[in-house]
């Protein structure tokens, strides 16, 4: 092997990689790098603003009455929903940013697959917001059902109550997933018949196994409120 | 000033045609045939009795009754003059009836009552329930001579009344106002009520009638805005209260949720006035006091545990949003089956105490609050009706006062969770 044959079979090619290496670095590993820089800067910007707005619209108070501060201790989240909302649209602007800066390195698959969730974006963010209302509507039903079945003095007040919020929950969740296009017919079909199984089950339950409840509900329904209950006392 | 956007066209045609009048007495009404006409001869015997020489007018402020409750208010007929002791009239007596504006429920009937006796200039006016089995016409006179001359402006009822009668009243209503304002307005929610023209035009120009107050609230605001406002307080004892039987559709959460969510609400509103106010002083008091028997009253005490202690197993977690964790864990403490039951004073007025400030920081959504505290109440009262099971009418008497004095003691723990909510 002589030295020509280094030349073009070897060093040339290594060459011609190294060049196009840099190129690839210079310019769009750059690019990249100068997206995720100004995103990252867009994203904290955009957190600080977005907890500075909710606090001086006293969001925590809000979402206090609405019992979300509530459910997300539940679900292990300690952070003032303010300072939970700010980190999520903290983390959402940094996706984006993310998202143009593997975009900037002109990788074509990559492109593609870029282009493709940039697509379905809005309709995830329309089917979280659809969640997060049904899930907000929920938790009002939840306690507005417990409160009227305690004072009503309806025993498992909680069951009703669990109930209600979660037809509404999966209310929620089958509209979300049809706005994604997820299983569109199974979902229609799934919760159709599972909101008819538990009317049909409940109403034969109701109907053949429970009669005589079904006469004391009513009865109780249709007697005067309160008063045969608590006696003759008069409140005011 | 004139009230044409709160009166029906055809009353403000009658007004302008009536003039000036000195006396206005209000009724509200709605289907009450049964008991309007006894209402309406006492109150127009008590006029023509105590107020012949002066203009008066008795308005009917209806709520679209189908009993023929407004028939009846134009046709009764008063009785003979001279059996009645009464001397013929100087100065004329008008009889008007008139639906009402805004949202069903007393409190739009009494605004028009109020517009009325401010539209027509009148110096004295009183409101009695349509209702009432047991007014005389000398209850004319306890509710207006105080304002026509002692120059009260406003003039409560004093009732004697059966124990137990009147629960919401004796443990929050009462209690609380005494301690908040300083008066002791005993029956700040009576129902029949004296007052100056004065004071009927500044209801009339309220801007509240889209709240509660349109509905069972009415009483404690007419009651609270007195107070609030530094007008002439007093109350007349008017002897025994009996009522037609109750309406069946007026439940517990609807009254419980208006009256106290209407005294809440007035707290936020007045809080310059109530925060400096220490202790509480007697208001001036007309009429003779005498005894009466009382209608007795039965109480289904273990309903009433059976349901605070479902409330404790069921809303716990709803109970945590508006009190402290203290109070919860008593009431956890007080719901434990098993031992006899007891719901302590303090411990009563604590949780009132302490839902106020989360109703005051809108901590949950103000309905689910209120309604919250049914189980509460239920267990305070079945405490209440146990301990004093064989105690006289005295004897409870003296049992209110203590928690009164309670509500006052209590009433800088008041203040301090108030202000926590702002920090």
């Amino acid at each position: 092997m002589d030295a020509t044959f280094w030349q073009t079979a070897i060093l040339e090619p290594l060459r011609r990689f190294v060049d196009q290496a840099l190129t690839f670095l210079l310019n769009n590993l750059l690019a990249m790098l100068v997206v995720l820089s100004a995103g990252v800067l867009v994203a904290y910007a955009v957190g600080f603003l977005t907890r500075l707005v909710l606090r001086a619209v006293r969001f925590d108070a809000f979402c206090e009455r609405l019992g979300v501060t509530t459910a997300l201790r539940a679900a292990g989240i300690a952070r003032a929903p303010s300072v939970a909302t700010a980190r999520l649209a903290r983390w959402l602007v940094a996706f984006v940013f993310l998202m143009f800066a593997l975009a900037a390195l002109n990788v074509t698959p990559m492109t593609d697959m870029i282009s493709r969730l940039f697509l379905l974006l809005p309709q995830v963010i329309a089917a979280l917001v659809i969640l997060l209302i049904g899930y907000l509507v929920s938790a009002f039903l939840h306690r507005a059902t417990l409160l009227a079945a305690v004072n009503a003095g309806v025993p498992r007040a909680r069951l009703m109550a669990s109930t209600a919020q979660a037809l509404v929950l999966l209310f929620s969740v089958a509209v979300a997933l049809e706005q994604v296009g997820i299983g569109r017919n199974i979902v229609l079909a799934t919760f159709s018949i599972a909101f008819g199984s538990v009317g049909l089950a409940a109403a034969l339950a109701f109907g053949y196994a429970s009669r005589d409840l079904a006469r004391t509900v009513l009865e109780r329904q249709l007697a005067p409120a309160d008063r045969t209950d608590l006696g003759e006392i008069s409140h005011l | 000033m004139r009230y044409d956007a709160i009166l029906l066209p055809e009353l403000v045609e009658q007004l302008d045609r009536l003039g000036r009048a000195d006396i206005v007495v209000g009724i509200p009404s709605y289907n009450n045939a049964r008991t309007i006409g006894h209402v309406v001869r006492a109150v127009s015997a008590g006029l023509a009795k105590y107020y012949p020489d002066r203009p008066c007018v008795i308005v009917n402020s209806d709520g679209g009754s189908t009993d023929g409750t407004r028939d009846l208010v134009l046709s009764t007929d008063m009785g003979e003059h001279r059996t009645m002791l009464l001397e013929q009239r100087t100065q004329p007596m008008h009889r008007l009836t008139t639906g009402y504006r805004g949202a069903a429920g007393k409190g739009s009937a009494l605004r028009a009552i109020f517009a009325v006796a401010a539209q027509v200039g009148a110096s004295a006016c009183a409101v009695v329930d349509s209702d009432l089995r047991s007014i005389s016409p000398e209850w004319m006179e306890l509710l207006l001579e105080p304002v026509v001359r002692h120059g009260m402006d406003f003039v409560a009822p004093l009732y004697a009344r059966h124990k137990y009668d009147g629960t919401i009243t004796n443990s929050i209503v009462y209690p609380l106002t005494r301690a908040l304002y300083g008066h002791r307005v005993r029956q700040p929610i009576g129902g029949d009520f004296g007052f100056s023209g004065a004071l009927a035009a500044v209801y009339a120009e309220s801007d509240a009638w889209e709240t509660d107050v349109a509905r069972y609230g009415i009483d404690v605001w007419m009651t609270t805005r007195a107070l609030a406002g530094r007008f002439k307080v007093a109350q007349a004892y008017l002897g025994a209260k009996i009522h037609d039987t109750k309406d069946p559709g007026s439940d517990l959460t609807a009254m419980f949720t208006q009256v106290v969510g209407t005294v809440f609400e007035l707290m936020g509103l007045h809080r310059d006035v109530w925060r400096g106010v220490q202790g509480s002083a007697e208001v001036p008091t007309f009429g003779f006091r005498y005894t009466v028997g009382v209608e007795p009253v039965n109480v289904n005490v273990e309903r009433m545990v059976t349901m605070f202690r479902q409330g404790a197993a069921d809303l716990m977690p709803v109970w945590r949003q508006m009190l402290s964790e203290e109070t919860c864990a008593a009431l956890a403490r007080a719901a434990q089956p098993g031992s006899r039951f007891d719901f302590p004073a303090e411990l009563w007025v604590r949780a009132v105490y302490e839902a106020a400030a989360s109703h005051g920081r809108g901590a949950l959504p103000r309905p689910h609050l209120l309604r919250a505290l049914i189980p509460l109440y239920l267990g305070r009262t079945a405490a209440f009706v146990t301990h004093t099971a064989t105690a006289t009418a005295e004897e409870v008497e003296a049992e209110i006062e203590r928690l009164c004095a309670t509500y006052e003691s209590l009433k800088p723990y008041l203040i301090e969770r108030w202000d926590a909510r702002r920090s």
